[in-house]
């Protein structure tokens, strides 16, 4: 199946990235417990989840609620409500990722 | 039309246009691409004048005391106050045991907290605190006067069975803090010979890290058999009883956690392994020579061993007794885990030293501090917690030096109970979901996840 990649060919953000943290309460507790895999805000780790749109993420957990094979991230995108999953990835998408010169 | 392009058809509808879908699709394949030299600014959220003291700076502190920078913005001044110098991992330190990791890979500095985020470390402990003053006292005589106060202190260790701290300092470590204690334990095991015999024991819940001690004797057993030492065997007197409703019989029905992977474990991968549980009496005797050996007596029979390797109970630090009401742990509300004593407010508890219906674990402790961070700043800028937090807990166990299993959950808040419980599809369950097996690619995911996890907690 192919895939569609959310930046050039990689799923990382560049080198000398400086994410923000935007002063917006809604969605960013939910946010969070994607850090410890993902690193934080959403910037690494198994997969950076910046840079893309709130319908972008949100329809990629739903797609992940329906996996059938037992993978963590099948579990937490089921251990979330669908208003959830909207408003952390509204907070993710959020988020700005600019380059440091 | 395969369920992916379907989806976008389907957002083309919803949303008028072709939105961005993030990369991880196929996410079999998964990996570690960490860019190099990511920073981060922390938030304008107009908050001055603000001073968050921190007490421990392990997994629940270190996160507590960057995401409240992170969040908070600058004018949330956090002082962390830790003595020491560098943190140790506990998690992955059974591999130490193994002797496939050196103790020296599970150092943390403090650095990247106060360089990247600007948080004052004051390398002393907390002795007392007086809430009615706002003031904390620190062992160098100075003391802190605080907005708000976090204990993030992690535990203490019972004298058990006979033992004491002395003895746990010296030859019957218990390593359930990492350290010292455990290159001391993982140079008795490696002096272990031929038919010697490693004896553990595990407390009744709650103790920090359900599967931690089952993983330690996968680990040991395993050591044992690779390096060939003939004979040897593992011995397990765990004081838990059957839990309610296991598919599993006696004794394994009283694994604590991931019990179909450890069942398999010890049954099929290790039978060097003994297990008993529902265990009572645990009593120590130890070795004239006082150098770890020693036998000891329960209801299980009576064991002599090489290596006498006890997991006390444990308990919050005695500095917080006032927060405990007289039990070993401190009450909290979950919502924003400030403290239920009465007098306490404003104090916070996150961690293995609270109380709360989750694992005492470190990714769950990083939650905790995070849930505990957004509420202390939005009271700082008049906003009500937020009513429904989610926390999750996601843990590798290392089987082999070369293979792992895995346990994952997901808990939301029920108003109810006024508890974090699992959830699931819709509703409150009861089982943390464990792997479908034990595998190399679990043990290669797994230090993925431990690198970020540690990366989220203190750089
Ligand atoms: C063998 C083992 C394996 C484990 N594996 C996993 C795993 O795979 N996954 C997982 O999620 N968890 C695991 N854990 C559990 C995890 O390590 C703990 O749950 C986690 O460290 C708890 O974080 P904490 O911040 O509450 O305590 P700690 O990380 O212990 O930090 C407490 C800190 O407080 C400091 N402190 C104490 N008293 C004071 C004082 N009076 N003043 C100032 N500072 C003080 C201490 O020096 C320490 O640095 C494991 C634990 C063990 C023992």
């Amino acid at each position: 199946m192919a895939t569609t990649p959310c930046f050039a060919d990689h799923h990382e953000l560049p080198n000398n990235a400086l994410v923000d943290s935007p002063n917006i309460s809604k969605g960013r507790l939910l946010a969070s417990n994607c850090f410890q895999c993902h690193a934080t805000q959403g910037s690494g780790g198994f997969e950076a989840l910046l840079n893309t749109s709130q319908t972008g993420m949100f329809a990629e957990l739903m797609e992940q609620r329906f996996k059938i094979k037992r993978k963590i991230m099948a579990i937490h995108a089921q251990g979330y409500t669908k208003e959830q999953l909207w408003d952390l990835s509204g907070y993710l998408a959020s988020i700005n990722v600019t380059v440091q010169r | 039309m395969n369920r992916r392009t379907f989806l976008q058809a389907l957002m083309l509808t919803a949303t008028g246009g072709l939105t961005s879908l993030p990369a991880w699709a196929d996410d079999d394949e998964d990996d570690n691409k960490t860019s190099t030299n990511v920073r981060f600014s922390l938030a304008n959220t107009g908050i001055t004048n603000k001073h968050v003291v921190i007490v421990g700076g392990g997994m629940a502190g270190a996160t507590a005391a960057k995401y409240l920078r992170l969040w908070g913005g600058a004018g949330v001044s956090v002082t962390l106050v830790e003595p020491n110098p560098i943190y140790v991992s506990n998690i992955m330190s059974g591999l130490v045991l193994a002797a496939s990791r050196t103790l020296s890979s599970l150092n943390y500095s403090y650095t990247n907290l106060i360089n990247n985020y600007g948080i004052s470390l004051k390398q002393a402990s907390v002795v007392s605190f007086d809430n009615t003053r706002k003031i904390v006292t620190l062992s160098d005589n100075s003391s802190l006067s605080y907005d708000r106060l976090i204990f993030a202190t992690g535990i203490q260790l019972d004298d058990a069975y006979g033992l004491t701290a002395t003895d746990y300092a010296g030859n019957y470590p218990h390593a359930w803090q990492s350290g010292p204690q455990t290159s001391k334990l993982a140079s008795l095991i490696a002096n272990m010979g031929n038919n010697d015999t490693f004896v553990m024991t595990i407390p009744a819940k709650p103790y920090r890290c359900p599967p931690g001690p089952y993983e330690r004797a996968c680990l040991v057993a395993d050591y044992l058999k690779r390096t060939g030492k003939t004979g040897t065997k593992v011995i397990v007197l765990d004081e838990n009883t059957a839990i309610a409703g296991s598919d599993l019989s006696a004794p394994y029905n009283a694994i604590q956690a991931e019990p179909h992977s450890f069942h398999q474990a010890f049954t099929q991968i290790h039978t060097n392994i003994t297990y008993h549980s529902g265990v009572t009496g645990i009593s120590v005797t130890k070795s004239s020579a006082n150098d770890g050996s020693g036998s000891i007596s329960c209801s299980a029979g009576n064991f002599s061993a090489k290596v006498i390797n006890i997991i006390p109970p444990h308990r919050a630090p005695s500095v917080m007794t006032n927060l405990c009401n007289g039990g070993r742990w401190a009450p909290v509300n979950v919502l924003n885990y400030e403290s239920t004593v009465a007098n306490m407010t404003g104090i916070h508890v996150i961690g293995d030293a609270s109380q709360t219906t989750q694992p005492k674990a470190g990714h769950i402790a990083n939650q905790e501090a995070k849930v505990c961070a957004d509420a202390i700043i939005r009271a700082f800028q008049n906003q009500g917690v937020d009513p429904a937090p989610v926390t999750n807990s996601a843990c590798y166990s290392p089987i082999t030096n070369t293979t792992a299993s895995w346990l994952t959950g997901v808990y939301q808040y029920d108003a109810t109970s006024k508890t974090m419980r699992l959830w699931a599809n819709g509703a409150f369950t009861d089982k943390a979901i464990e792997s479908a097996d034990i595998s190399s690619k679990n043990f290669s995911k797994m230090s993925t996840w431990f690198n970020t996890l540690m990366g989220d907690s203190f750089s």
